[in-house]
């Protein structure tokens, strides 16, 4: 009788260790403190504002590529120019210093993402980088974790987190079956 | 001294001289134990330094891209093939000689497959992202390469462990009980455990048997398979000396002689530390070294196949390698592996020498040694001197990669001697099977 | 410096990963004000020029997030036409060297260098000279440069002028003024002529290592290679008169083994041969031909020369019927006692064979004609030693180590009160120095440099400044104008800058050169194309009547042994590449030694002194003694010792330490009419007893029937390009499918018979793919890193070999070896057929590198790429010249050549931008865009019109270990192989 009431603890306890794993793996992500209390919801949300006005080098380069605190300045100088998280980013222009913006989305280092061809593509910044219009925060998990591939082994497998290689894979072989892109498939593209 | 043949024991016998090593351990025993301990740490920081510095601590380079680690991994594998085939093979052939000894070599395999199986990781430039080589899904989306004798070596080697391990503990299931019979307090608890219940009634034997019939049957393939897909990784590449048909026969060859040679080397010595006479006899050694024999006749015959082949081919670059291998720099290890192989098993022609262990002892290790050296000349001389003339050179051993390897030997020594204090290394049940019936014995 | 102080200097908007994976949060950074044309993450070019010797090729340099990550040749360039050579492609180690200077530095009263403020710095340099302007001691002031040929020589003159100072001295320690001495001497012409080697049919080299070193050894490669290529059925010749085996001796057609110093005995005796047999040139003077050479007895010069005389006369008609042929002479390493009369023979030969004005064009006269004279830099050396120089500025010249020790040049510093050194690298001159103000590196400067008459190379800063230095020009103006007390835009030094001064000398070049156009417009074109060039006429030069001093030797009257054979090194020059680790890496292309330095010791003296290879052998002249190891050789002339020169620095940074010893120890001091006589000494060898083994990474030079480096014979060559016949090629049956390639297949060629053998891919490759140096002991335990090699085989009798240049990558097998044994795909085929590494999936089990062939994998030994790391291979400031489009490998991973993948994936953008396919020359190999002679063709095998596919279906080519069947994509072409001199 004993034995069996041990079993079935071991049971509901392995159970439970599944379902946090199951919930932290879908849980929202922690964002990190930026310096400025930049929204992506008012910007590229309430005013609509185009992504590639700020992040204008997605089209050329590798790198999306961030504003140049003049180019914030060109708008803030009048709009909004009371508030206080404005006046922060006054005072770094003044001071001529650049922002030190905390990196959100990050792939490793033997990861070359190049923004251009996606762009070429047509394939839209919310695909990779979330409803950003409607974060006033943005935070993101990304990149491989264990959880995800033990899940897969038990067969609770959700889609592959944002920004590891399956995701990215996914993406690509559903694109060129679906819509005739030649996205790419071959390793040494992104790792070389 | 006890002479063997003189003197029947009985059941009794049996139960009292094996369960008898496994109590209160000598302080010889313990001196032994802290000697390997000492050598296995020492091999446990050389790991550790490798793995925090890097692979050059070893002293591989190019074009010996592998070395004394994969030469000690055919080797340790090698070692793991006497142990099946005694208990399996011969069960199945129902040697009954095999019985006082089965269980000691069953033990060798299962840990020379062990300290084989860590050579792969000690030998890997990341060790840590070994585990790529499971095939498991994962995030991903890749799988091992299929094509390559290494993930063969990855199904192998863990086939063959996992047998063994299942064969070697069914084996043990009516002796660990006799222990947990004739024990008390925690000791008979956890005997308790590990005997799984068994009572010895004719129902479980009944299974029993038929269960180990089948595990033989099972493990009897995996004896030849193992090897020939170890050797593999060499005959598929396309290596000057390597790229051969003969390598899966020739290793498994090998492998059962040099195993042989280590169960030499393991029993000798347990006859008079555990007093064995009467149950590992001079019939057995006679028996084991005439296999010894017979495994060094053939593999003679394999190394005349080879340089035969290397030179009746007409390519030049096998006969260069041929050449250099045995007048350059490693030409005293190619001599060295002749002279063991293929000049020491002879005097077992003796049967004087057959059955003196002390002979007996010295030929197992020149062996052993000329083993290792043989799978280091496949791998050290002959990557040494292949197609590519710019790139030829010499490996020298540092202290980081010798350390690994003779603690490798710790490390299979200190399972040993640990296994021989907690389970009977010579099966009880056997050994009485092998014994006349109580019952028909008027004496008892 | 950190990552993050570059950036803030940069300015770039965003941080592109570096090194490894930090867990601490990453911050980016984005530009305050960002620049016009500066795209992060997109590469812009400019252009400049190469100083890392007085060829002055025009470089662009590849600007990536601020930082310079790669040089290339300047294809618009007259004199390299795109390409660079060794040390041109390892200048960015200069730019980044660990060891630069990082600020002024004075040294106090204890002697240690001080930092101190730039302005303090300047100001304490002004005192010092207007106190000496005051007291009219202006000629207490001594200038000391190397060859300055542009703007900033111009300003220095003028700066000396203002002044008061003593004229400058131009001091290049390499300035082959026996050449110079020679033209006055036949052409009444102070000046080293053009040598047009492309139009040459023979080219008769005595000791000009042309290839290396000599005058402009990248313009000479391409022009050899063109003179030299099979086309057409038409193949030039090229004989070389040396006893040591030179890398250009290798790529001769005949080389001739004479005894050292007898270059000027063999020139006489070809003249005369050529004036017996009545084969010169119509219109030649005999008379003065006749009275110059006297009557020079053919059979005594064939004796003591050691060059029989049938090859003399052979040689002499080879050269006279070329028509026109070019003779050539004086490479630093046979430049004796008579180098003006070796000279003065060879513009003879020249003139007696109808090249002058054809092959040898005086007009565009080389840049090194403006060097000083050995003379005049004693003569300096003598005035400080006298004491008369108060104040001595040093501006990139290193004399403590380029002059022999015998000259006592660094006694003389010690007596002058005030030495100014502007060298950015700390070197043995600038150890003597009181006050280092640092110079700018040339890629981070204003400038210009002119190699030739009619080309001036136009350099812009490609950067902002690594660390804090000063522009020299900058600062001569500030303290000249400090110094006279006059203001801005007065007084002799009015310009603000230097820059302001150098737009106003190109407002003059400007006017000669463009007069119609708007000087902006102009200067931008400039700017863009990198300086201008234009066409000089030849000048019609006439042979005087001359008289050689023919008694005169080559070496010291009387001395005994074996003469010394020192020789400026391709990899180091004079000595300034010893700092990079590049190209002490690099091994050397004849001895394939790396790190080192060594004396060539002849087998038979070597053997007499019971010498092996690695042995420490003393070798003492009258003027000096150094110690170094032995290098074994069979086909160094038994009568000389060769040493190369560059190596055996004390004060060069953390990379030149401790790397053998200094020829130039050996050397007299005494200057002769060609200046310093390099060949004149003659040595005792003694064994020490000591070993310093020798890193060498080539095992053997013997093939051992292998055919890894083919040739074919002249005439089946020709016989072959004329039936057109493409080899029958063995076919390796498959039971697998063919692959099919969708779009492309990369492949590449390889022109045996074009390369050279001077290892510039080598280095182009390292610097484009991120590859480490691993030091002397992990190259000599075959550990080295290098993607590509130049490997050197030999094949006759040992002391007269063949040679063989193969260079060996990856070859992108079609049935790769390496591809199958991976266990986890690390190593796969590409769908464009390339054979691709997977660094990060990578497990290290080092089988592909073991069922590799040609073993030309590269694995990981050490943690070369993480800074925690004891083997880091990239100390600050390094890191900063790194493609940050190539990862960089981590510890335990197995790496190799990917044919430029990055670079094919950018040529692949740009030309889906334009909706088109990938043609010939959107993407160049790195080792392509360098090679010199251009032997490296990268295509897509797929187009059957591309060059790679058309040259891949030559006749001559050939797969190296064709025979295992693993079909690789580089098709390597037979080196075309002469009779010459072989009867």
């Amino acid at each position: 009788m004993r034995r069996q009431v041990g079993v079935g603890v071991a049971t509901l306890a392995l159970f439970a260790a599944i379902l946090s794993l199951a919930h932290s793996a879908g849980a929202q992500p922690a964002a990190p403190a930026q310096p400025i209390a930049f929204s992506h919801q008012i910007h590229a949300g309430q005013y609509k504002i185009n992504c590639q006005y700020c992040h204008a080098d997605a089209r050329r380069s590798e790198y999306a590529g961030l504003p140049s605190v003049s180019r914030c300045m060109g708008c803030h100088k009048i709009t909004a120019a009371d508030r206080p998280e404005i006046q922060k980013l006054a005072a770094f222009f003044n001071e001529k210093k650049p922002i030190p913006w905390v990196r959100v989305f990050k792939v490793p280092e033997y990861v070359h993402f190049p923004h251009k061809p996606h762009v070429r593509a047509e394939v839209t910044c919310q695909t990779c980088h979330g409803p950003v219009e409607t974060m006033a925060v943005v935070g993101a998990t990304t990149g491989q974790n264990l959880t995800n591939d033990l899940l897969n082994l038990l067969g609770l497998a959700r889609s592959s987190t944002p920004l590891t290689m399956g995701w990215c894979v996914e993406c690509h072989t559903t694109m060129n079956a679906t819509k005739q892109t030649k996205a790419p498939l071959e390793c040494v593209v992104c790792h070389h | 001294m006890r002479r063997d043949d003189a003197h029947q024991p009985t059941y009794a016998d049996v139960n009292r001289d094996v369960i008898g090593t496994l109590w209160t351990p000598s302080p010889a025993y313990f001196g032994w134990m802290s000697i390997v301990g000492l050598i296995l740490t020492a091999g446990i920081l050389a790991w550790t330094w490798q793995i925090y510095i890097g692979m050059g601590a070893a002293g591989k380079r190019t074009p010996q891209n592998w070395a004394m680690y994969i030469t000690s991994f055919v080797f340790w594998i090698g070692i793991g093939h006497a142990g099946t085939l005694i208990s399996a093979i011969l069960y199945l052939f129902r040697a009954r000689w095999r019985t006082s000894i089965y269980r000691g070599a069953e033990a060798m395999t299962v840990f020379a497959v062990m300290t084989a199986g860590l050579f792969p990781l000690i030998h890997a430039g990341r060790m840590w992202f070994a585990y790529w080589l499971l095939p498991y899904p994962n995030q991903r989306y890749l799988w091992p390469n299929f094509r390559s004798p290494l993930v063969w070596d990855v199904f192998a080697i863990s086939t063959y462990l996992t047998i063994s391990v299942v064969f070697f503990s069914v084996g043990l299931l009516p002796d660990i009980a006799a222990i947990r019979d004739a024990s008390t307090g925690w000791k008979r608890k956890i005997y308790g455990v590990l005997a799984l219940g068994w009572e010895g009634t004719d129902r479980q034997w009944r299974h029993y048997r038929r269960a180990y019939g089948l595990l033989a049957a099972l493990a009897t393939p995996l004896v030849l398979s193992v090897h020939s897909v170890v050797s593999w990784d060499f005959a598929m590449a396309l290596v000057p000396g390597w790229h051969s048909t003969l390598f899966a026969p020739f290793f498994v060859d090998g492998a059962i002689f040099s195993g042989f040679a280590m169960v030499l080397v393991l029993i000798i010595p347990m006859r008079p530390l555990f007093n064995l006479y009467a149950y590992i006899t001079n019939r057995h050694l006679d028996a084991i070294a005439k296999l010894i024999l017979v495994t060094s006749l053939v593999l003679t015959y394999f190394y005349v196949c080879e340089a035969f082949t290397a030179w009746y081919s007409g390519d030049h670059f096998e006969r260069a390698s041929l050449f250099w291998k045995a007048t350059r720099n490693y030409a005293w290890a190619f001599w060295l592996q002749y002279f063991c192989n293929s000049l020491v098993p002879l005097v077992l022609f003796s049967r004087r020498a057959r059955i003196h262990p002390p002979t007996l002892y010295v030929v197992s290790i020149l062996v052993l040694i000329g083993m290792w050296f043989e799978r280091f000349n496949i791998i050290v001389p002959g990557l040494g001197h292949d197609f590519y003339p710019y790139t030829w050179g010499i490996y020298y051993p540092t202290l980081t990669d010798t350390l690994i390897v003779i603690g490798s030997f710790a490390w299979f020594f200190i399972l040993f001697l640990g296994f021989i204090k907690v389970m009977p290394s010579v099966s009880i049940v056997e050994v009485k099977e092998t014994l006349p019936h109580p019952l028909k014995d008027p004496h008892h | 410096m950190k990552r993050r102080d570059f950036f803030k200097i940069v300015g770039a908007s965003t941080a592109a990963a570096m090194t490894g994976c930090a867990r601490s949060p990453e911050q980016i950074l984005p530009l305050v004000i960002p620049p016009d044309n500066l795209v992060p993450g997109v590469a812009s070019w400019f252009s400049s020029v190469c100083r890392e010797c007085p060829a002055g090729c025009g470089v662009v340099a590849r600007n990536r997030e601020g930082r310079i990550v790669k040089l290339e040749g300047n294809p618009d360039h007259p004199v390299n036409r795109g390409t660079l050579c060794i040390r041109g492609q390892a200048g960015l180690q200069g730019l980044y060297n660990p060891d630069r200077v990082r600020g002024p530095l004075r040294r106090d009263a204890s002697g240690a260098p001080k930092p101190v403020a730039w302005e303090e710095a300047e100001k304490f340099l002004a005192e010092r000279l207007a106190a000496l302007i005051k007291d009219k001691q202006g000629r207490r002031i001594a200038v000391l440069t190397q060859l300055e040929s542009g703007s900033l020589g111009r300003l220095m003159d003028a700066w000396g002028g203002a002044l008061g100072a003593r004229r400058r001295v131009a001091y290049e320690p390499f300035n082959y003024e026996a050449v110079r001495a020679a033209s006055r001497v036949v052409f009444g012409r102070d000046a080293i002529p053009d040598y047009a080697f492309e139009d040459a049919n023979v080219v008769l080299s005595f000791g000009a290592d042309f290839l290396e070193t000599w005058l402009s050894p990248v313009a000479h490669a391409r022009g050899f290679a063109r003179m030299h290529a099979l086309a057409h059925g038409r193949a030039g010749t090229s004989i070389h008169v040396e006893p040591r085996l030179s890398m250009t001796a290798a790529n001769a057609d005949e080389w001739i083994r004479n005894t050292p110093g007898t270059e000027r005995l063999l020139a006489v005796a070809l003249l005369k041969v050529i004036l017996d047999e009545g084969l010169q040139a119509p219109g030649v003077d005999l008379a003065a031909l006749r009275g110059a050479i006297g009557a020079p007895d053919v059979g005594a010069i064939a004796r003591q020369s050691g060059v029989p005389a049938e090859t003399i006369k052979r040689v002499a008609r080879a050269l006279a019927k070329a028509k026109p042929g070019l003779a050539v002479g004086g490479g630093v390493a046979v430049t004796g006692i008579d180098a003006v009369d070796v000279q003065v023979a060879i513009h003879l030969l020249n003139y007696a064979t109808g090249n002058v004005g054809r092959t040898v064009r005086f007009g565009p006269d080389s840049a090194f004609g403006k060097a000083s004279s050995y003379a005049d830099v004693l003569a300096l050396t003598e005035s400080m030693r006298r004491g008369e120089i108060e104040v001595l500025l040093v501006v990139h010249a290193n004399p403590v180590f380029t002059l022999p020790a015998t000259t006592a040049f660094a006694d003389a510093l010690k007596k002058v009160p005030l030495v100014v050194s502007f060298a950015n690298q700390p070197d043995e001159t600038s150890e003597h120095a009181h006050l280092i103000l640092p110079d700018l590196h040339p890629l981070e400067s204003w400038g210009d440099f002119s190699p030739r008459e009619g080309v001036v190379g136009l350099m812009q800063p490609t950067m902002a400044p690594v660390f804090g230095s000063r522009a020299v020009g900058d600062v001569l103006i500030a303290v000249g104008r400090q110094a006279l007390r006059s203001a801005e835009g007065k007084g002799p030094l009015r310009w603000a800058t230097f820059q302001d001064y150098l737009k106003e000398q190109w407002r003059g070049i400007a006017r000669e050169v463009a007069p119609g156009t708007p000087f902006d417009q102009f200067w931008e074109e400039a700017l863009r194309r990198g300086g201008v060039w234009r066409g000089v006429p030849t000048v019609p030069v006439k042979a005087q009547p001359v008289a050689m001093a023919s008694k005169r030797t080559a070496t010291e009257d009387g001395a005994q042994g074996p003469t010394l054979l020192t020789y400026p090194s391709l990899r180091f020059y004079d000595g300034r590449g010893a700092n990079k680790p590049w190209l002490q890496e690099a091994p050397d292309s004849m001895t394939q030694v790396a790190w080192d330095s060594w004396a060539e010791i002849p087998a038979e003296r070597a053997r007499t002194l019971q010498v092996r290879q690695g042995d420490l052998v003393r070798i003492a002249s009258p003027h000096g003694a150094i110690e170094l190891p032995a290098y074994i050789s069979e086909s160094l002339h038994p009568d000389a010792v060769a040493i190369p020169i560059g190596q055996g620095h004390t004060r060069y940074g953390r990379y030149a330490k401790d790397r053998g010893a200094n020829p130039l120890a050996l050397l007299p001091q005494a200057p002769t009419p060609g200046g310093l006589a390099f060949l004149s000494v003659r040595l005792t060898l003694t064994k020490t007893g000591g070993r310093r083994p020798l890193a060498i990474p080539q095992a053997t030079a013997n093939q051992d029937e292998r055919e890894l480096a083919q040739h074919v014979g002249l005439t089946a060559a020709r016989e072959l390009e004329l039936r057109g016949a493409v080899p029958e090629k063995a076919s390796h049956p498959s039971m697998y499918p063919d692959l099919k390639y969708p779009e492309y297949r990369w492949g590449m060629t390889i022109d045996v018979d074009s390369c050279i053998g001077c290892q510039a891919c080598v280095i182009a490759c390292k610097a484009e793919n991120n590859v480490p140096v691993v030091g002397k002991e992990q190259v000599a335990y075959g550990r080295d890193m290098h993607w590509l090699r130049i490997e050197r085989w030999q094949e006759g009798p040992p002391h007269h070999p063949d040679t063989l240049f193969l260079p060996m990558l990856c070859q992108h097998c079609e049935v790769a070896p390496c591809e199958p044994v991976c266990p986890v795909f690390a190593s796969y085929h590409t769908q464009e057929g390339l054979n691709a590494q997977v660094y990060n999936r990578c497990v290290g089990t080092r089988y592909c590198n073991n069922n590799c062939p040609y073993h030309v994998r590269r694995f990981n030994w050490w943690d070369y790429g993480s800074p925690a790391s004891s083997s880091y291979a990239f100390p600050d400031p390094l890191p900063l010249q790194l493609n940050p489009d190539v990862t960089v490998r981590q510890l335990g991973v197995m790496e190799k050549c990917t044919m430029c993948i990055q670079r094919i994936i950018g040529g692949k953008d740009r030309a889906r931008d334009e909706g088109r396919k990938v043609t010939d020359g959107d993407i160049l190999t790195a080792c392509q865009q360098t090679c010199p002679t251009q032997a490296i063709v990268f295509g897509n095998l797929k187009d059957p019109s591309s060059r790679a596919s058309r040259v891949s279906r030559s006749p001559r080519g050939y797969h190296v270990l064709d025979e295992l069947g693993t079909r690789p994509a580089i098709t390597y072409l037979k080196k075309v192989t002469r009779d010459h001199g072989k009867t």
